[in-house]
């Protein structure tokens, strides 16, 4: 007779035995690790080579959007009477609609809160911008945008822009007194620059939604599994855990082709995007195992994925509808994943933008959790 | 120590040719090893009306069912579809909370102590579509079913257990690291209950463990179970509708809508039921038509005629003897049918079954005229 094995019970042991299951059971789905590694080369190469066209339609929403500014006046010239020009540019510019205005005293304090996220540009008057103005000699406002976010720019100069145009007509200036030049702080020449964060974020997500929709629905013997003893939050954890380690692997090549293909040489911590992205994918693969913990067939799942990536996509980008953005992820999963990349964010400044993923994607764990344990399957 | 095991030729034999259940081992003792006690489980089902809108009907699923087996026996729970079979199942698995009585497996309340009571029992469901991961091959899906059972037990410990498994289940190497999706429905059934055994459990409970499988694929498995009860001493369950598991079981739990209407040993069922303990004469003619069933009826000592094929019949008398014999031979000879074969033969359990549901339904329609005759 077969010698008795002595029965020893680790529940970590048998959490990482169902994990290691779980990567076994996707290993051996050659469609699954497709989506993994083709749709983000398909979507980094697509968009790096048409990424110009994409900066055109910045543009578009630029319209009627808030822009927080800040200014330094370093004007101490005189010479138009009974006025000081610099303080005259700097109310026009106040009245602009959306535009609010912060004086610093110094740039390197303006610096430091357009990094802090404070303002999203500022602009410098240096000394003798009332001296040449008054004498028709050409005058520089100096504008500095926060190129990571990238509605900056464009907004930034078509409120300085209409600001000129109104302080030329108030003081007759019929001339090209007053230009502007703008420097976009913390931009890297790819083309891939502006819509990476959003290929990381929705790549992600997507994928991740799409296979983890499938993660329980498709795993036909998960109530046998749930007859050992195995506990279903070990089952359930096990799941997220495994499927938040491929899409690790999916954000390496996010983030590594990119740098290659497109010459993104993000200034950011490799490790610091790498770990940031992490949490973009906990909040799909979590999503995702819920959605799968309530669908009934395979088909309900691939249903459930549609209804819950266009939740996030319409709800959650804040483009079609604005408010309802600030309780999905992706915003701060965008925007975190931006900073990360391209301010190097240190961990402090990265929190704000990781605890909302943090949250979303554990009310979604636990709900699946929920779900599975109220689930009454038979075998 | 490790006995290897010789497994069973896959070429099984046509017929089932078993009547005889295994002994219980004699170092295990006369221990309880699934004991449910007035087990009674009721659902509620909501049906919508414009009247009520909604009302919720309480549907009895099995009401007060008890039995138990012992330990080192095989147990069947054999009933029609709609009989409670599975629903007894779950409750031995813990899947479902009876609403009264107790259900106690290798002595643990798996209404109070699930946990503990998981591990005693391997559990084999009856569809492998839903039992086995598909893509993994058969030595892996065993290894990691047992990891889920012994996850401080060496890989390779659980491996070589794994191995031995499937080894009495008649799985050479090669066979072992087959995909499952590759395997036939045979092989499958037998990784699925490869899985069941792998923690060493005390009992192993089957649900349908024959369904889909053809006839020399039913008596392979069923011959495959026996073995493991044989050679490892394992206690085992098994729902059917399959009559033929019968032979294999030690006692037999006959349940109807819910209600067990038969238990023990079914050998003993049958000699209680049928008259000479079960002894019969099986007779081949060469073309069987109602004018010789009808009068076989008629003789007085002869108590049922079954028909059990196209050509032959088996008669269940007082006595079967030379006499009884002779007689049967003077009633075809009187109505000039040819005879085939006459042998002398044994009740099965499904010859048992078929009287068994005859009688019952003569019981019903006598008590239904009575009860007509009485309203009047």
């Amino acid at each position: 007779m077969t010698k008795k094995i002595a029965k020893r019970e680790f529940g970590l042991m048998r959490f990482f035995i169902l994990v290691k299951k779980e990567l076994a059971s996707i290993w051996a789905d050659k469609q699954a690790l497709l989506i993994v590694f083709i749709l983000p080369l398909l979507a980094v190469v697509a968009v790096g080579v048409t990424g110009a066209a994409a900066d055109k339609t910045i543009d578009m929403l630029t319209a009627g959007r808030q822009a927080d500014l800040g200014y330094v006046n370093l004007d101490r010239s005189v010479g138009y009477p009974n006025y000081v020009l610099s303080d005259e540019f700097i109310a026009v510019l106040g009245r602009q609609p959306g535009v609010t205005l912060t004086k610093y005293d110094t740039v390197a304090e303006a610096n430091e809160s357009l990094y802090r996220e404070n303002i999203i540009g500022y602009v410098v008057l240096r000394d003798g911008f009332e001296m040449n103005v008054s004498a028709h000699l050409p005058a520089f406002v100096e504008c500095h945008a926060d190129a990571v976010y990238i509605l900056a720019q464009p907004l930034v100069t078509s409120k300085v822009n209409d600001a000129i145009k109104e302080f030329k007509i108030a003081f007759n200036l019929l001339e090209d007194e007053i230009n502007y030049e703008t420097q976009d702080l913390w931009h890297i020449r790819s083309p891939l620059f502006v819509a990476w964060p959003m290929i990381l974020t929705l790549t992600l997500m997507a994928s991740a939604l799409m296979l983890a929709t499938q993660s329980m629905v498709g795993d036909n013997p998960i109530m046998r599994v749930a007859l050992t003893p195995s506990r279903k939050f070990e089952i359930v954890s096990a799941k997220v855990a495994a499927y938040t380690i491929l899409e690790m692997m999916q954000s390496l090549v996010l983030i590594l082709f990119p740098m290659f293909l497109f010459n993104l040489n993000y200034p950011g911590n490799f490790f610091a995007i790498w770990i940031f992205s992490i949490f973009i994918s906990y909040c799909g693969v979590a999503m995702g195992v819920f959605l799968s913990s309530l669908a009934k067939t395979k088909l309900q799942g691939s249903q459930f994925f549609l209804v819950g990536f266009m939740a996030i996509f319409i709800l959650g980008s804040g483009v079609f509808v604005s408010g309802p953005e600030k309780i999905f992820p992706m915003i701060y999963s965008m925007n975190g994943s931006a900073l990360v990349a391209y301010k190097d964010l240190p961990f402090a400044l990265m929190w704000p933008y990781i605890w909302p993923q943090l949250a979303f994607g554990t009310i979604f764990y636990l709900a699946a959790y929920i779900v599975f344990r109220l689930k009454k399957g038979a075998i | 120590m490790i006995v290897t095991i010789e497994p069973t030729p896959s070429a099984a034999p046509a017929t089932l040719a078993l009547p005889k259940t295994p002994a219980i081992p004699g170092d295990r003792g006369k221990r309880k090893i699934i004991d449910i006690r007035n087990v009674t489980v009721t659902v509620s089902s909501p049906t919508f009306s414009l009247r009520h809108f909604i009302k919720m009907n309480r549907v009895t699923i099995i009401k007060d069912v008890s039995f138990f087996s012992y330990e080192g026996e095989i147990l069947g729970l054999i009933g029609e579809s709609g009989a409670g079979k599975s629903t007894i199942l779950r409750c031995i698995t813990g899947q479902i909370k009876p609403n009264t009585g107790t259900v106690a497996v290798a002595g643990i309340d798996i209404v109070h102590h699930k946990r503990e009571a998981i591990k005693r029992f391997g559990y084999v469901p009856q569809l492998e579509l839903l039992s086995v991961y598909d893509h993994f091959t058969a030595i892996e899906n065993v290894y990691y079913f047992g990891k889920m059972y012994l996850s401080g037990v060496p890989d390779e410990q659980i491996k070589q257990r794994a191995k031995e498994v499937l080894g009495i289940l008649g799985f050479k190497e090669a066979l072992m690291d087959k995909k499952v999706k590759n395997l036939s429905g045979g092989e499958k059934k037998r990784v699925s209950i490869a899985v069941g055994m792998i923690h060493d459990p005390e009992v192993l409970l089957l649900d349908e463990p024959t369904t889909g499988l053809d006839i020399s694929l039913r008596i392979q498995v069923l011959n495959y179970l026996k073995n493991l009860n044989k050679k490892l001493g394992i206690s085992v369950v098994i729902v059917s509708h399959d009559l033929e598991i019968a032979q294999y079981c030690n006692r037999i739990v006959l349940l109807d809508k819910g209600r067990v209407i038969e238990f023990g040993d079914p050998e003993e069922m049958i000699n209680q039921l049928l008259p000479c303990e079960g002894r019969a004469i099986k007779l081949e003619v060469a073309e069987l038509n109602d004018e010789i069933i009808e009068s076989l009826r008629g003789v007085p000592e002869i108590k049922f005629v079954i028909k059990t094929g196209r050509n032959d019949v088996k008669i269940f008398a007082e006595e079967i003897d030379r006499k009884m014999i002779s007689k049967v031979i003077e009633i075809c000879d009187l109505i000039s049918v040819p005879i085939k074969s006459i042998t002398l033969d044994r009740a099965d359990f499904t010859s048992y079954y078929r009287i068994r549901s005859k009688l019952e339904k003569d019981r019903q329609k006598q008590e239904k005229e009575l009860a007509g005759s009485t309203t009047i």
